[in-house]
């Protein structure tokens, strides 16, 4: 009988679970599979990048400075004399160090508003969003460049600066929801039950408003990263020695017209990969959690 | 005598829309006592739903009173609304959209009781299982989210949550209309009980005349926002006497081919409910209209040689022109 | 008299991979068969998931993967729908198989108007035919469906139409090409019930005239008993019953068209025991009948496939009991 093929087999254990389930899930998108993958060899890297790294990361040594890539020093070392590898890797961290609170900044920020006007509506609605707009002509780097400028060099600073400029984001993905929601049957039944209005928005609008400013983080992670490397290249984000991609590129771009390839090319590399897999995943992400596709591999 | 639970005085609840104004109820006026179950019928743009969600306050009437169990509650804020929501419970025509996807079966029922009563969240749970069991939801399903629920299913979670605080006033909004058939007649068994059980008194809104006969003591038919005839079910199932309750009727199918069917086929468009003309709004469509039906709108009155309680709007009443000839 | 459309045995299956990378099959139509004469109106019946619609669409070819013909034959006038080459599908679908869809605000387009609509359907199928010809017979198609001053409305746009008109509208497409069988999904379903004995009307009226053979597609018994000759009845992709409306609604034979009628408002009888409605798993159907976990009647040899028993009549029905059990 072929049906017997199609029965269910008999449970098998979790771990065959799991692997079943992240195939299936790779064979579906193998973006969302090859994003995930570099991410999580990153995130690897950072957790345990104080014992694989070689070196101390800001450990200057004058008797080998700009040494190529060799066995002991296999990124080679820079101008100071610190290994690059090491550098490299610890460098994750600030990436990721970056990244998170940048998105959470931006979540926190953004979500509140875009509920909060979006069921408001009226010229509340109006001038917030005016602002935003208003926000986005501006190309966001020359922005962040200006704020970060006057507020200060510090990775708070970053952080802060970055979350608030990206918030508006968010807020737009969750206002267009929660508009969608408000006039919708079960926000309705929620107000004939009884609710009061921050019920209303807490519990039963926020959780189903959330999806498209979720499935956005992971791309709006890779802006972030990338936008604070460009601060520190440009020398108004982090500073050196502190080993951080961006202001490491901008060491090492010194060296590039006299050969030294190495001191800028390795963080240069780590920093495409990084943005390249969290594009990857935000990508794979929104495609899974696009209601129409799911609907249609039901 | 008892007090009315709802009485409804002239109400009438305009839209502004491009172009004019869309009037969706007008003039309406009824009372509903305790235990009794009143019918609006009509079709798409008569103003039922409209009507329904004014009596309940979730929109605002332009016009007209509405007194919920002795509370004139039209100009009431929603938060003191808010207050008498436990005595006035909805139930709508898509459980699928009533329902937020987000929260288990229980949790939704849970909620009511969590609103409107001192319960303690262990009564909370034992009264959601009762609920659950009132409804015919075995326990085990009160653990699921409602995209895990068949559409009956879900239904009877919405009518759970709508009587786990006994209101006296249940508006049901086309409550059966989404499902289909075979669940269609568990639903209604259920609430034939329920309305005997809890004597609250139900507005059951629907365009299915075959439903109203089960569930409806009186019935009301609406056409373009206005009430064109009032009366006791078996009355008006019996001897209609307005045009468009006849036509409405003649166009009901029944699932018997050797049914004999009066039909009146109608002719003419629907006005816009768009700046509706002056005179009767069905006369476009009537096939027993004069000319004076197009300016003279017609007043609810007692129907010639009926009982009291059979009111219709017809000019045609006083010739006894208002039967359409099969 | 040779059948214009019969459909033997067809199977259509909903072949996906579930998220734990396992196969999935939903079983949606399992032996499907019905036929129907030149000039007969034929009434396909069942509640949603049944199958209904998805007959139309396998029959017609317009299944979207994952959805996938398995099994089965259509034969239209002799040749086998399902064995075609896309390209004759397509030459016969809109010419001599006309199709009338659910919703006729979405089906038609928005961006032509309903002159330009009639005409672009005629050409695609003869393109010898004049701009001018095919606005003349689209004019003559609108007159046909009852919209008056039909050379005015020509040039209307689909959003100035009702429903009842845009419904019209999609009548005169599928008959525009004088098709000899007609397809009706659901064609009523969400318009008035006094506009939609009017387009009933129209319809039966229009097969009748024409001599089209007419599958007309609904959950609506009403309007099977009053406008069609034939009736199919569906439960879990399978025609549990078919055959002439008279004896079926007198005497239906099959427990689940017993139950269906009985659960028609008319006939509703409130707290009677009646057989509790969840529909069953496409993903694990049971061995043999399909209706037995909610059939009152089901014994020990409903386990085994049920044979479609030959009543008189024409009329059939796929259970064990046929001809021995009343209504």
């Amino acid at each position: 009988m072929s049906d017997l093929a199609l029965a269910p087999p008999a449970a098998p254990s979790l771990p065959v679970r799991i692997a079943a389930r992240l195939a299936g899930i790779a064979r579906r998108s193998p973006t969302l599979a090859i994003g995930a993958a570099i991410i999580l060899a990153f995130a690897i890297m950072a957790v345990f990048a104080p014992w694989i790294s070689p070196q101390d990361p800001v450990a200057a040594n004058a008797a080998r400075v700009l040494q190529p890539p060799q066995a002991g020093a296999w990124f080679g070392t820079d101008g100071n004399g610190m290994d690059v590898l090491s550098r490299v890797i610890h460098g994750s961290l600030y990436a990721f160090g970056i990244a998170i609170p940048v998105v959470i900044v931006g979540l926190l920020v953004g979500v509140p508003v875009g509920l909060w006007t979006g069921w408001r509506g009226g010229w509340a609605d109006e001038i917030v969003m005016r602002g935003f707009d208003a926000l986005r002509v501006f190309p966001s780097i020359i922005l962040a460049l200006a704020v970060v400028a006057a507020a200060g060099p510090s990775l708070l600073n970053v952080v802060l600066v970055l979350g608030l400029l990206d918030s508006p984001v968010y807020a737009r993905l969750v206002r267009a929801e929660v508009l969608a929601l408000r006039g919708g049957t079960f926000v309705e039944s929620a107000v004939a039950a009884g609710n009061p209005t921050h019920r209303i928005l807490f519990r039963h609008i926020l959780p189903n408003a959330l999806r498209g400013a979720m499935a956005q983080t992971a791309v709006r992670a890779a802006w972030a990263v990338r936008i604070s490397a460009t601060l520190a290249f440009l020398g108004v984000g982090i500073q050196p020695p502190t080993p951080e991609w961006g202001a490491m590129i901008r060491q090492g771009a010194e060296y590039m017209v006299t050969g030294e390839w190495w001191v800028a090319v390795f963080p240069g590399t780590a920093l495409i990969l990084m943005v390249l897999g969290l594009n990857m995943l935000g990508d794979g992400l929104s495609d899974l959690l696009d209601p129409r596709r799911k609907a249609a591999a039901r | 005598m008892t007090p009315p639970v709802l009485e409804v005085r002239n109400l009438s609840k305009r839209f502004p829309v491009p172009g004019g104004v869309l009037t969706a109820v007008n003039d309406v006026s009824f009372s509903l006592a305790a235990g009794e179950t009143l019918g609006l019928v009509g079709e798409s743009g008569s103003g039922k739903s409209t009507l329904g969600r004014c009596v309940l306050r979730l929109i605002a009437p332009s016009a007209g009173r509405v007194v919920f169990d002795g509370h004139d509650i039209t100009d009431w804020s929603e938060a003191r609304c808010r207050k008498l929501r436990a005595g006035m419970q909805m139930v709508f025509q898509d459980p699928w959209s009533a329902l937020n996807p987000r929260m288990t079966a229980r949790s939704l029922i849970e909620e009511l009781l969590a609103l409107h009563t001192p319960l303690s969240s262990a009564e909370r749970r034992a009264e959601a299982e009762r609920l659950g069991l009132r409804v015919r939801l075995p326990s085990a399903m009160l653990d699921r989210y409602p995209g895990e629920l068949s559409g009956g299913q879900q239904q009877r979670v919405c009518i759970a949550r709508a009587i786990a605080t006994r209101p006296k006033l249940i508006v049901l909004d086309e409550p059966t209309s989404s499902l289909d058939l075979s669940v269609r007649a568990g639903i209604l068994d259920l609430l034939a009980e329920l309305k005997e059980e809890t004597g609250a008194a139900m507005l059951f809104i629907t365009h299915d005349l075959g439903t109203l006969r089960l569930m409806a003591d009186r019935v009301m038919v609406m056409y373009l926002g206005r009430v064109v005839e009032e009366a006791p079910a078996a009355e008006i199932f019996d001897r209609p006497a307005h045009p468009y309750t006849q036509a409405l009727m003649s166009a009901h199918l029944p699932a018997d081919p050797s049914a004999h069917l009066a039909r009146h086929v109608l002719t003419g468009e629907i006005p816009s409910p768009i700046n509706l003309p002056p005179g009767c709004f069905f006369s476009s469509r009537c096939p027993v209209a004069l000319p004076r039906c197009r300016e003279t709108a017609p007043p609810l009155e007692a129907v010639p040689g009926a009982e009291a309680t059979h009111r219709a709007a017809c000019l045609r009443m006083a010739d006894g022109g208002n039967r359409i000839p099969t | 008299m040779t059948p214009l459309l019969e459909v033997r045995d067809l199977h259509t299956h909903f072949i996906a991979r579930d998220l734990d990378n396992r196969v999935r099959v939903a079983r949606a139509l399992n032996g499907v068969s019905f036929s129907l004469a030149p000039g007969r109106i034929l009434g396909l019946v069942g509640e949603t998931g049944a199958g209904k619609s998805l007959t139309a669409l396998s029959v017609l070819g317009l299944l979207k993967p994952p959805a996938r013909v398995v099994a089965g034959q259509a034969l239209f006038e002799g040749r086998d729908l399902l064995a075609l080459p896309p390209n004759e599908l397509n030459a016969l679908r809109g010419a001599r198989i006309g199709l009338v869809v659910q919703s006729p605000k979405t089906s038609l387009d928005p961006l032509a108007r309903i002159g330009a609509q009639l005409a672009r359907v005629q050409r695609a199928h003869r393109p010898g035919l004049s701009e001018a010809a095919a606005q003349a017979r689209a004019a003559e198609m609108l007159a046909a469906v009852g919209i008056p001053d039909p050379e005015r409305r020509l040039r209307a746009w689909p959003h100035e139409l009702s429903g009842g008109m845009a419904q019209r509208v999609l009548i005169a497409l599928a008959l525009v090409n004088e098709p000899t069988l007609l397809v009706a999904d659901e064609p009523t379903t969400g318009l008035d019930v006094t506009v939609q004995a009017q387009i009933l009307d129209l319809l039966r009226g229009l097969a009748r005239a024409r001599g089209i053979g007419a599958v007309i597609i609904t959950h609506d018994l009403g309007v099977v008993a009053h406008y069609c000759d034939e009736a199919a009845v569906m439960f879990a992709g399978q025609v549990v019953e078919h055959g002439p409306v008279g004896p079926i609604f007198a005497a239906p034979a099959h427990p689940y068209t017993q139950a269906l009628i009985a659960a028609t408002p008319e006939r509703l009888q409130l707290r009677a025991r009646r057989p509790s409605g969840s529909p069953p798993n496409l993903y694990a159907l049971p061995e043999g009948c399909l209706y037995r976990d909610r059939c009152p009647r089901a014994e020990a040899r409903c386990a085994t496939p049920p044979p479609d028993v030959a009543l008189q009549g024409g009329h059939a029905a796929r259970c064990h009991f046929a001809g021995t059990i009343a209504a």
